[in-house]
């Protein structure tokens, strides 16, 4: 193999996942921090002022924040699981969105790159498309029984 | 073994090795350095994160699972 071959099979795509990663994880970083700083819970002045108020409202020393704990996921912008009932219908109806979503997001990927950019021969651009359905057609049940386990038997993996 | 694979584990091991050195970081409640999941939870509050980020999860799982395979898993 070619060390051109080389490059544009091995080391373009394990650079293009690392910055990909990368820039999903600095995305998160700086989106945690604003909330962080938001709620007062990052060290330095708006962390200490709000801990200040803490103590004020509340004299007991209050126990170290999880990193991990969030506030709940707030309704989409497009508020389309909100208008929907709470319970296995907003589920559904967010799994959903979010199953469509990002299926179409990775087929406008494709359809730019492998007809824009770098054109394949075969049919790797079809074989996307049914694959990745075929993904969701798989996934989606075995979730669906999985999320009915988790909250009916209390079953956890 | 050719050269190729072997600079390949090489990049694969030096990359998974720094995610997993981040994450131990974070479990260690260092501040400032969020763990994955909190990362992660963190663009699923948005729409167009959850998108990306099953997008990503398709084309990864396209590649492992589907890619190159056929009916009942023949290779």
């Amino acid at each position: 193999m070619s060390s051109s071959s080389l490059i544009r099979q091995d080391v373009v795509p394990m650079v293009a996942g690392y910055v990909i990663l990368m820039g999903a994880l600095a995305t998160g970083l700086r989106i945690n921090r604003r909330h962080a700083r938001r709620a007062g819970t990052l060290d330095g002045d708006a962390g200490a002022a709000g801990q200040a108020q803490a103590d004020v409202a509340q004299p007991a020393k209050p126990a170290r924040r999880d990193p991990t704990a969030y506030p709940a996921p707030r309704p989409g912008r497009l508020g389309l699981t909100a208008r929907v009932k709470p319970g296995w219908p907003r589920l559904a109806v967010h799994v959903l969105a979010t199953a469509v979503g990002g299926y179409l997001v990775l087929m406008a990927i494709i359809i730019i790159y492998y007809y824009g950019v770098a054109p394949t021969l075969g049919n790797f651009v079809e074989s996307a498309f049914t694959g990745c359905a075929m993904l969701i057609g798989l996934g989606a049940p075995v979730f669906a029984a999985l999320s009915w386990l988790s909250a009916r038997k209390g079953w956890r993996l | 073994m050719a050269q190729h694979p072997v600079i390949g584990y090489l990049i694969w091991a030096v990359l998974f090795g720094a995610l997993f050195a981040y994450e131990g970081l974070a479990l260690r409640y260092i501040p400032g350095i969020p763990t994955l999941s909190a990362t992660f939870r963190a663009i699923m509050r948005y729409p167009f994160g959850r998108w990306a980020l099953f997008a990503l999860w398709l084309w990864f799982g396209w590649h492992i699972f589907v890619r190159g395979w056929h009916f009942l898993l023949r290779a």
